[in-house]
């Protein structure tokens, strides 16, 4: 279990991309006897897509996510309503489904997936991500599996949710919206203090592309100056010391 | 007693590091209400991606009671991504001589030992193991940001914070940076206020991090 642990730190940090990150969580949740994997990471703002990473069959997950399934995915629903690990699926745990629910189960369990244990991960806002080991049957394996390593596989879920933050989200989140990579920086800088012609200087831009980005980060904030953008963002920083 | 934990060393002690963050849990969440990232009982936010080395100490059953984060001020640090507004527009730090602190958390039990200033043990242990950590490293100072009431704690312990700037209110904490001191004599002082006059990472370790 701890070299497993390690193999997966050090292959998350060397990670760059999807392929790397879907490959290394599938080998470390391999290692527990978990055959199958979903990462879903839900959007800021409701109508734009919710994020992916999985070893499921890729006809599911085309389905799922064009379906906009996550909306209403009993799974995730139960994700977020808690932040305590479930099972579901095969008597785990007990969920009143609707019509479309159970039709959506029994789509999912066309592609093998039937039961699973699922992480649930939340900042002060809410529900923001889940994990999910799945199989096609509570066989020995996964349940010694889940029982187990539970609690690894709950530490292994933030790590891998914080590093697929970090590596995949060109988009920075500003109190629920979402600014380019750009107009983060140049808001960074004036958070800082810069004045606009200094943060040009620093990100090697024109003045006038700087007061561009700020511009378009003021009206996506729903703000009118500078300073309150600051204040938006130095308010929204989720993380504290 | 005191543990370092760096990257490499993950898998060997990935229960103490799932201790840590239930106790960050407890200190964050549960004590002090902030807004940061949970599931079920573990608190893990984003700088944790960046393999930072923690500092833990625990008590004499083995129960991980202290910790402390550090991370390089040459990469992502808190204080430039997160904490910008507290540098009155100073440029972050950004050397290879001043690393930065964070999540320092303590829950001790209500019978902990205190030393003479009346700060807990464990807290001189979690100092100390920080200026311990700078000297092997050759680091000037440990740049971090706090609250007020930290920062009273390390001027009792006289250890006190050189402030950058002034306190900002953030969230429901009043936040303050300041540096460190990482020197000789900051660690002979901290011996003598905590009355802990022998090292407190083992010499191995200090050694291996240097």
């Amino acid at each position: 279990m701890h070299r497993v642990f390690q193999t997966f730190i050090d292959r998350l940090s060397e990670s760059v991309d999807r392929a790397d990150l879907q490959s290394t969580l599938a080998d470390a949740a391999a290692a527990f006897g978990l055959h199958c994997f979903a990462y879903l990471s839900l959007p800021p703002r409701p109508d734009d897509k919710a994020l992916l990473i999985s070893t499921y069959p890729t006809q599911w997950t085309t389905h799922y996510l064009q379906s906009r399934y996550e909306r209403l995915d009993p799974v995730i629903l139960q994700a977020q309503r808690g932040t305590d690990p479930f099972e579901w699926g095969f008597g785990a745990g007990s969920m009143t489904l609707s019509k479309r629910q159970q039709q959506f189960f029994d789509e999912a369990a066309q592609f093998d997936i039937r039961c699973g244990f699922t992480i649930p991960i939340h900042d002060g806002r809410g529900p923001v991500a889940a994990i999910t080991f799945a199989a096609h049957e509570r066989h020995p394996v996964f349940s010694r599996g889940v029982e187990r390593h539970g609690e690894v596989l709950q530490f292994m879920a933030l790590h891998y949710h914080a590093q697929v933050r970090q590596k995949l989200s060109g988009d920075r989140i500003i109190a629920g919206v979402a600014l380019s990579p750009r107009e983060f920086d140049c808001l960074r800088w004036a958070a800082l203090g810069k004045s606009a012609g200094d943060t040009a200087d620093i990100l090697g831009i024109k003045r006038r592309t700087t007061v561009f980005h700020l511009e378009n980060a003021k009206q996506k904030l729903g703000v009118r100056t500078i300073s309150q953008a600051v204040a938006r963002y130095s308010a929204s920083m989720r993380t504290t010391p | 007693m005191m543990q370092l934990i760096s990257q490499d060393h993950y898998g060997e002690f990935v229960e103490e590091l799932a201790d840590m963050h239930r106790l960050r849990y407890r200190v964050f969440k549960q004590r002090l209400d902030w807004d940061v990232q949970v599931s079920g009982d573990l608190e893990v936010d984003d700088f944790d991606a960046f393999h930072p080395i923690y500092l833990l100490q625990r008590g004499r059953d083995g129960r991980v009671q202290g910790c402390v984060r550090l991370l390089p001020s040459t990469g992502p640090t808190m204080l430039r991504d997160a904490f910008g507004v507290l540098l009155n527009g100073e440029s972050p730090p950004a050397s290879p001589s001043i690393w930065e602190s964070s999540r320092f958390a303590l829950d001790l039990r209500h019978d902990a030992a205190a030393a003479v200033s009346g700060i807990a043990r464990a807290t001189f242990e979690l100092f100390i193991g920080m200026v311990e950590f700078g000297l092997a490293r050759g680091l000037s100072s440990i740049v971090t940001v706090t609250d007020l009431r930290m920062e009273r704690i390390l001027r009792r312990a006289s250890w006190p914070l050189k402030r950058i700037g002034v306190p900002h209110a953030i969230g429901t904490t009043r936040a303050i940076a300041g540096y460190l001191e990482v020197s000789r004599d900051a660690l002979a002082r901290l011996r003598r206020e905590g009355g802990l006059e022998q090292p407190v990472l083992w010499a191995p370790v200090t050694m291996a991090t240097a």
